[in-house]
């Protein structure tokens, strides 16, 4: 498959990683928030997926539980290449550079984390996902709704955290409140 | 639901001509596209009667674009549909739709009502 999705140069900083235009893609003030979404992503033990490697905050947060497997797809050259380097000492990760739409593995998961960057194919996620959990496999993901809602529709239960974001050149998310989905398939 | 592309139980896309009238050269019926063959994928966004910004939180259900959204987003040109067949029929009103779906990042698109084409495009 062709791709010309998000292939602009990234720039890594400190407590940030931007996109080609200077849009913020993750921010180091979500800790808080990416420490709670390795909690439950992991739940379960065993097999986690996890699409979008972002600053690795999350992916750092889920080495720190007690799972058989760590699958992580990225998309990005550049965000790739630092997927790489984290992963040289961790065992059971698992690197996979591509498209989520076709890369993820033939395999079902016990958690499943989703955290893209200019994604669209919400529907397409759906429809390819039944493919790779199981009875009570664990979805979580990204979520800027400022209410019980998530960009699935699908049903789940909701973490309430207190937020603190930093100033943001490209406001992506401002707000006090982040409702974190857990959904229980 | 008016569907041009089935009358009277013929499907006119698998025809090449019907009563002499060459079907390649009917575009429409009573204003109503015809769209064989055409690209009609399932996207989430959320419409907005009001403003981008009122579509950039509100929650996503499934609409339709002629555009393959596997490869890129759809632009400037490309229309977006509330039915699988990709035909022009919007809510009234409705004309800002947002890609953003929860998620870090998204797209609202201004669309013309009339005919359901994209007319421009914003970060939301």
């Amino acid at each position: 498959m062709t791709v010309n999705r998000i292939m602009g140069s990234y720039t890594f900083l400190k407590d940030k990683l931007l996109d080609e235009t200077g849009a913020e893609v993750m921010m180091s003030w979500e800790s808080p928030i990416m420490k709670k979404h390795a909690e439950v992503v992991t739940q379960n033990g065993g097999d986690i997926l996890e699409i979008g490697f972002g600053m690795g905050i999350c992916a750092s947060f889920i080495q720190s539980h007690n799972i058989k497997s760590h699958t992580i797809i990225e998309i990005h050259e550049q965000v790739f290449e630092k997927l790489l380097e984290w992963a040289q000492d961790k065992p059971n990760v698992i690197p996979v550079k591509g498209d989520w739409l076709d890369s993820i593995p033939n395999k079902q998961y016990d958690g499943v984390m989703f955290d893209t960057w200019k994604e669209n194919r919400i529907v397409k996620f759906k429809k390819l996902i039944p493919d790779h959990i199981k009875k009570g496999s664990i979805f979580t993901c990204y979520n800027s709704y400022q209410r019980e809602c998530n960009g699935y529709n699908y049903e789940a239960e909701y973490i309430i955290l207190d937020v603190k974001p930093t100033k943001q050149e490209k406001e992506y998310f401002n707000h006090k409140k982040y409702y974190l989905p857990k959904v229980v398939f | 639901m008016p569907n041009i592309n089935t009358i009277n139980g013929l499907v006119l896309c698998d025809e090449t001509n019907v009563n002499g009238v060459t079907i390649a050269n009917i575009t429409n019926i009573d204003g109503i596209d015809k769209s064989c063959g055409s690209v009609c994928n399932a996207i989430a966004l959320a419409g907005s009667d009001v403003s981008c910004g009122r579509a950039c939180t509100a929650v996503c259900v499934e609409y339709f674009v002629d555009k393959d959204v596997s490869i890129s987003p759809p632009g400037v040109g490309n229309h977006i549909y509330d039915n699988s067949e990709c035909i022009c029929d919007l809510p009234e009103g409705v004309i800002y739709f947002s890609s953003k779906c929860g998620l870090r990042s998204g797209i609202c698109y201004t669309v013309n009502p009339e005919t359901c084409e994209i007319i421009s495009v914003d970060d939301c």
